[in-house]
């Protein structure tokens, strides 16, 4: 990833080089040959380069505009469009309902999330992240299971607020002290 | 720890250090041929075929720059 | 002209060298760059900007050293996170400087076009802060994803802010391409300017798709832009904030390297020109001979 810009050298093709190559080119009619395929070339690859790009940025706009702007459907939110969202893949978000998490014999984690009011019941196949606990919110994605107002989840992501407070308030040692682990 | 915390701190300050070291050394090697390669081979002709004295290990593509490799070519 | 950072006075013919000014060039190199021998390093003279920088690195440097270790060793683990809130101290830091890149790249363009202050220093300024700044958004993209697994329970995932952090990741590699298309260097520098207002659209859609969409990412910590308040307290405040002027000082550090880059390839070309036309002169004195 850093590889790029670490070797972008702009240096050698700042537009100053670019000029001096222009006069040498004018100075010197042997050289003009060269030069001409110097910037053939550059031009190919400044191409290509842009193409890339292109597609890159065609691909993130097209998942800003249908995956980012909508992330998840809130619980109630999913609720009251339960009858459009059919059986459809979407994410929605909720708290863990304390008390209702069950693993049960073949791997799947029942558990109810809520939200806005509303309570959606959730069996969730797949590991859940070591984070997961009641009382955390949680996007999780999935549908609902046909005919029912259960939730089949497949993957649960763990959302975390914007507020760090330290586990052992009492125990932070001094810099000498070791950290409570 | 538990591996992801230290893999953060590698591979955020490891790179920081990477692009800094690679600046670092396109300057030197900017700093060089702008010493070495410079209009003083005009007057000696001969000797020009390798601009820079000295090669040093640089994480950086020398490109054919104006200041150094063409010149050679023109010359006749 | 010494052998400064940042451009020097009037003397510096700047990138666009006429012939009629091939007198002040070649005073210039009688006594500047092109007469410095050899390990040119510890013989050229130090200037101001050189001590500033230097300086700026030192700094950086201890601040760095400071951060890792007040990070590491001596702040508390979170009550929810345990010791992955440790990637607190590295991960936002980045975040932060990125957007201080673009936002200098940003105003480093306006003032390129601004006509009353066009001068090829904002280009290179722009052009040295963003390459930087796409330094910054690949490592933000990088320990983001590094912090998201063990936390969020996914490397990736489409969330807007992580997308628009990716699309500016793209938008500027962009720009750092359209600096490369050959040309005057005036006509460079005001397309690149142009290509960096451009991409700097993206720069508010990133900061505030947390609060404008749903996301899976939380809102920044420190002065979070609904509330204002500060979610954060004792040491892991204070080690949050030392990371944040640590990182911009490693910035400051970076785009002074890479500005004064600009500044040896513009003399490089100038060099290629005096060069160039001695050339040939020589070979037309040779012919007539």
């Amino acid at each position: 990833m850093d590889a790029s810009p670490v070797g972008v050298p702009a240096v050698h093709r700042s537009g100053v080089e670019v000029q001096s190559g222009l006069v040498v080119q004018a100075l010197s009619p042997a050289g003009a040959a060269t030069r001409a395929a110097l910037a053939r070339r550059t031009k190919r690859r400044l191409w290509a380069v842009a193409l890339v790009l292109a597609a890159a940025l065609g691909f993130l706009i097209y998942k800003v505009l249908t995956s980012a702007i909508v992330y998840f459907k809130t619980t109630n939110q999913a609720v009251a469009e339960r009858a459009q969202l059919g059986s459809s893949t979407f994410q929605i978000e909720g708290v863990v309902v304390p008390g209702t998490l069950r693993h049960r014999v073949g791997g799947t984690l029942d558990f109810s999330i809520r939200g806005g009011g509303a309570t959606v019941p959730v069996e969730n196949t797949g590991a859940p992240p070591q984070l997961f606990q009641a009382n955390v919110p949680v996007v999780l994605v999935g549908h609902f299971i046909g005919g029912s107002d259960t939730f089949a989840s497949d993957q649960i992501l763990v959302k975390h607020s914007n507020a760090y407070i330290a586990a052992h308030p009492g125990r932070v040692r001094g810099p000498t002290g070791k950290v409570v682990r | 720890m538990n591996g992801y915390v230290e893999a953060g701190y590698v591979v955020g300050l490891g790179t920081l250090a990477g692009y800094a070291a690679s600046l670092v050394a396109r300057e030197r090697s900017a700093r060089r041929r702008l010493a070495g390669g410079g209009v003083r081979q005009v007057a000696a002709p001969s000797a020009s075929e390798s601009p820079a004295p000295g090669g040093e290990p640089s994480t950086v593509e020398r490109p054919a720059s104006p200041a150094a490799a063409p010149p050679p070519r023109h010359r006749r | 002209m010494s052998l400064t950072t940042t451009p020097t006075g009037p003397g510096r013919p700047g990138s666009e060298v006429p012939p009629a000014q091939l007198t002040a060039l070649d005073a210039a190199r009688g006594s500047g760059v092109g007469s410095v021998p050899g390990r040119e390093g510890a013989r050229r003279r130090r200037s101001g900007h050189d001590v500033a920088i230097t300086a700026t690195g030192a700094l950086a440097l201890a601040g760095v050293v400071a951060t890792v270790w007040l990070g590491l060793w001596v702040t508390p683990p979170d009550r929810f996170m345990g010791n992955l809130v440790r990637l607190l101290y590295i991960h936002p830091s980045i975040a932060w400087v990125m957007y201080i890149c673009y936002g200098v790249a940003f105003l480093a363009s306006l003032l390129y076009l601004w006509p009353r202050t066009r001068s090829l220093r904002f280009d290179k300024l722009a052009g040295a802060s963003s390459e930087v700044g796409v330094v910054f958004t690949g490592l933000t993209l990088v320990t983001g994803s590094i912090w998201g697994r063990p936390t969020w329970g996914v490397w990736w995932t489409w969330d807007p802010l992580l997308t628009t952090t990716a699309l500016l990741f793209v938008l500027y590699l962009g720009y750092l391409a359209v600096r490369r298309i050959p040309g005057e260097p005036e006509v460079c520098a005001r397309r690149s300017a142009i290509a960096a207002l451009v991409a700097f659209v993206d720069v508010p859609i990133c900061y505030f798709s947390v609060l404008w969409w749903r996301s899976l990412h939380q809102a920044p910590t420190v002065a979070d832009p609904i509330t204002g308040k500060t979610y954060i307290h004792g040491s892991m405040a204070w080690t949050l904030l030392l990371s944040f002027v640590t990182f911009t000082l490693v910035y400051a550090w970076l785009v002074a390297r890479r500005y004064r880059l600009f500044v040896l390839a513009e003399r490089e070309g100038d060099e290629g020109l005096v060069l160039a036309i001695e050339e040939r002169r020589a070979e037309s004195l040779q012919g007539r001979s």
